[in-house]
């Protein structure tokens, strides 16, 4: 953001980095500061037009919440000659519009009063493909992202209040044999998303492809599970061992998110498919915030959850380091031990890609034989752009295609339409 | 009327009361924590990486939403608990020392204990891992150190805390942290105290206390003046409209919520005067010709009308009328051209702009209310064309006209009343499944989007303010049904 958005009065030239960070600094005592504070906070610059500025091409004029909003081609922008196409603002005007019933989306495609999206369902796409007026009139396609989805164990709970179900990495394999990925991937996403296999997406040159996919096998999971030591002892279908003195049963809440109905099928099909081989999950839905809160926190056994990656090399401090699992960082699971922190350490200071490859694959391999996560699927993005567009080109990374680069092929006889966010 | 009026309002009185403590109570009981999510609001990402500064920023939050006070104007708690236990923050936090009263009853010690738990994970968090980057042994047992502190924080059992405190010991002495040496002591001592020195009797002694600011208070007239709302900052409390702010857009909940209350308002006094318009007669004439050609036929399709679900309707109708392969006459979404009306377009423009928008989801709202009050109406009317008075009425010879219109009819709109008082209640609460399905930005979506993303404030706020726009419209309702038909009288309503 420009200062001369955030600071029109300069009241941060007469501070310097170094007394801002000073714990003993008390803003209380400044109060120019208190006051800019409660400018810059205020909810307006986050939604009233008037007050929303940002360093991009275009700026928003119209909002109208829960209908659409309208971004207009500034004309006093830095890049308006730039040569560069990255940098190219085509479009005068962009109306992102909102639409939240699929009939409806099918029917404003079929009708061509939208002109691309990256967040329709899997379903309606489907379907409008196999319309021929949509396939004329559109370029569409489920395209991959870095993005995956997981099933994350508590590998170090406190034994307390989180019973030590998965600290042994023989039986989250055993459990991971028990989830049938492909048939979720056929019935939740009607096949349109793709096996992960560790952290790292496949379209990466890191990508380790020697390691498989793992097996859905039931009989190998229990098998597995037997030779661990946790067996049916009661009759009650139930695996339980004696952990620390006491019978424990392999019984244990299943955390997912309550933002879209695929996560509750999901853990359905997950939840009945580990009961077959004497594991009871109990379905627990929770709320982005107190899921993820309760991850930092070591404070569930069994969470569904996904990643969003991007192209660019991974940095595996985040998710995986020690230290985000003792900091209530993102380590969720509690993966790790001193030699994957040491790998980690190393693949973030490493720039000569001969020697960072191999060691994302060997850092791939560690957390495959560890098993901290049943790795789930990738997904695809749905991307529809019409075809009335040049450079109608999609990507791997969100929304899946260049608004800014989308141009009117034969501009005098188009009307007005929209896009989705 | 007047008095009659005036006592309806102080009925209010009581009413609202139990309304707006079963919405306190209900945001109490709401699952997360409020301060954690306006934090996540304020950072946008719902994530702050470190979490010493998320801990400053939640108390922050806790005193703007008044989560540092007592819960209610009187606290009945025991002699063992100190009367600042609510301030504890976080919540686990909180959970343990409770636990740990009830157990032993000696407050300071407990205090102690707890603090000195605190003291050992701050001395480890002190020691950087990098230290030992030559000893990854040594490195990795700091994160279990880190990890047996925060474990405690959730540990009352006395076999699970010595079980900790004895794992504590073994990885302080085997890696020869000798820095960590005095707070370990300090820890397994006050520990030990804690336990020997128990005073669990206090637990038995009621302590009353009374709280003049508290959240409850805070929640109706908030922070300022409670009367004026003078010198009010964070909160104007909910008696002058401020219900908090929004979970996920950081608005006042009011200012998220009026336009949607314009929309679902528009939608519900438009259908309604429609419903009225075609039940009426509808009712009156089946009335009229019972057992006739239009009665039997009127009869089978209202019924019809009136079974058929909703959802189904409305996704018939768009698969009917807003589908480029079958009709396209209506917008399959929204309530206006994403262009926008245009810059000089007059209301009457707008309105002929607007009305394509609004049939579909019209007719979805409507046509169940209509099937009910045409058969209400005709109900009423027939009861009231078997009484003497219409049949003196016609044996004096009035035309059939007179007799429907000015003297049975007279009598039957209090169904019709009954509807009417529905309005208010109706703009707040929306239609859920219609304003989704044809993406109306109304009440009844803004209610499924909150609750879907447990946006409590918006909830409760929704919540009171139907409960309030029931009592309003039942005030309206009462004071039609005096209105139109004198045999109710107010004496007889009041006494």
């Amino acid at each position: 953001m420009q200062q001369i958005y955030f600071d029109p009065g300069d009241l941060f030239s007469r501070y310097t980095l170094a007394q801002l960070s000073d714990p003993a600094f008390n803003p209380s005592q400044h109060p120019e500061l208190v006051n800019w504070a409660a400018t810059f906070n205020d909810p307006k610059y986050g939604h009233d037009p008037e007050f929303m500025t940002g360093l991009g091409m275009y700026k928003i004029t119209t909002w109208q919440p829960g209908q659409h909003i309208t971004l207009e081609k500034k004309t006093d922008h830095w890049t308006q000659n730039s040569t560069y196409y990255g940098e190219k603002s085509l479009p005068e005007k962009i109306i992102f519009k909102v639409n939240r019933d699929p009939n409806s989306q099918d029917l404003e495609f079929k009708s061509q009063a939208m002109d691309a999206t990256g967040s329709i369902s899997t379903k309606v796409l489907i379907n409008l493909q196999a319309d021929p007026g949509f396939n004329r009139n559109y370029h569409s396609g489920f395209i991959d992202t870095y993005n995956y989805s997981y099933a994350a164990f508590n590998t170090r709970p406190d034994g307390i209040k989180h019973k030590k179900l998965f600290t042994d990495a023989a039986v989250r394999k055993a459990i991971a044999m028990l989830i049938p990925v492909d048939q979720i991937i056929k019935v939740v996403h009607k096949g349109k998303n793709k096996r992960m296999v560790g952290p790292v997406s496949f379209l990466k040159p890191e990508f380790n492809a020697e390691l498989k996919e793992v097996p859905f096998n039931i009989e190998e999971g229990k098998k597995m599970l037997d030779k661990a030591g946790w067996k049916d002892t009661d009759g009650d279908n139930i695996r339980d061992k004696v952990i620390d003195g006491s019978k424990v049963q392999m019984n244990f809440k299943l955390n997912y998110y309550t933002t879209q109905i695929e996560w509750k099928d999901i853990a359905t099909m997950m939840a009945e498919s580990m009961y077959k081989g004497g594991i009871k999950a109990e379905l627990n839905p929770m709320d982005v915030g107190n899921l993820v809160l309760a991850a930092r926190q070591h404070d569930f056994d069994m969470m569904l959850g996904s990643w969003a990656s991007s192209m660019l090399p991974d940095d595996f401090t985040q998710l995986w380091h020690t230290s985000s699992w003792t900091s209530e960082g993102s380590n969720y699971s509690g993966f790790g031990n001193a030699e994957t922190d040491a790998l980690i350490d190393s693949i973030k200071y490493t720039l000569d890609d001969n020697i960072r490859i191999p060691l994302v694959k060997k850092f791939q391999e560690m957390v495959y034989n560890d098993q901290p996560y049943i790795f789930l699927f990738a997904s695809l993005r749905r991307v529809v752009i019409h075809r009335r567009f040049a450079n109608a080109e999609m990507y791997f990374e969100r929304p899946g295609f260049t608004v800014n680069n989308l141009k009117l092929l034969n501009p005098g006889s188009m009307q007005v339409n929209n896009a989705t966010p | 009327m007047t008095g009659y009026i005036i006592k309806r309002l102080l009925f209010f009185i009581p009413t609202l009361l139990i309304i707006s403590l079963m919405a306190f109570i209900i945001s109490l009981m709401a699952p997360g924590d409020p301060a954690e999510r306006n934090v996540q609001t304020q950072t946008g990402s719902g994530y702050v990486s470190i979490s010493e500064q998320r801990l400053v920023q939640k108390k922050i939050w806790r005193k703007k939403l008044g989560l540092d006070l007592p819960v209610f104007y009187i606290s009945i708690q025991s002699f063992a608990s100190p009367d600042t236990l609510h301030r504890v923050y976080p919540e686990g936090d909180r959970k343990l020392l409770e636990r740990l009263i009830r157990m032993y009853g000696n407050w300071p010690e407990i205090s102690r204990y707890f603090q000195s738990i605190r003291s050992l994970e701050t001395a480890s968090t002190t020691i950087s891992p990098h230290a030992y980057n030559s000893s990854p042994e040594k490195a990795g047992a700091l994160n279990e150190i880190k990890f047996a502190c925060l474990t405690l924080f959730s540990a009352h059992n006395p076999g699970q805390v010595t079980t900790r405190l004895n794992q504590l010991q073994k990885l302080i002495t085997e890696n020869d942290f000798m820095a960590l040496m005095p707070y370990m002591n300090n820890l397994r001592g006050s520990y030990n105290t804690m336990k020997s020195a128990r005073t669990v009797y206090k637990n038995y002694i009621p302590s009353v206390s009374f709280n003049s600011r508290n959240q409850f208070h805070r929640w109706i007239f908030g922070d300022g003046n409670w009367l004026t709302g003078k010198d009010a900052v964070f909160s104007r409390g909910i008696i002058r409209g401020d219900f908090g702010t929004s979970y996920i857009t950081g608005l006042p909940v009011m200012q998220e919520l009026v336009p949607s209350i314009k929309w679902s308002l528009l939608f519900a006094a438009v259908g309604i005067v429609i419903a009225y318009f075609i039940s009426i007669p509808v009712g009156i004439f089946s009335a009229a010709s019972i057992g006739g050609a239009f009665d039997r036929i009127s009869n089978g399709v209202l019924l019809m009308l009136y079974s058929m679900p909703v959802f189904w309707v409305a996704t018939l109708l768009l698969l009917m009328f807003a589908n480029p392969s079958v009709l396209q006459i209506f917008p399959a979404s929204g309530v206006m051209p994403v262009t926008g009306y245009g810059r000089d377009a007059s209301p009457l423009q707008i309105i002929m702009i607007t009305i394509p928008y609004m049939i579909l989801p019209l007719f979805c709202m409507i046509y169940g209310v209509v099937a009910y009050l045409s058969r209400s109406v005709r109900i009423s009317m027939i009861g009231e064309l078997n009484l003497d008075y219409i049949k003196t009425a016609r044996a004096k010879g009035l035309p059939e006209k007179a007799v429907l219109m000015d003297h049975a009819f007279k009598n039957s709109r209090l169904p019709l009343i009954t509807l009417l008082a529905n309005v208010l209640p109706m703009s707040i609460a929306g239609s859920l499944i219609i304003e989704s399905i044809f993406t109306i930005p109304g009440m009844g979506f803004q209610t499924l989007f909150a609750i879907h993303h447990q946006n409590y404030p918006v909830v409760i706020a929704i919540f009171t303010l139907t409960g309030f726009m029931s009592l309003t419209g039942y005030l309206l309702a009462d004071i039609l049904y005096a209105w139109t038909d004198p045999r109710i009288s107010f004496r007889k309503a009041i006494g």
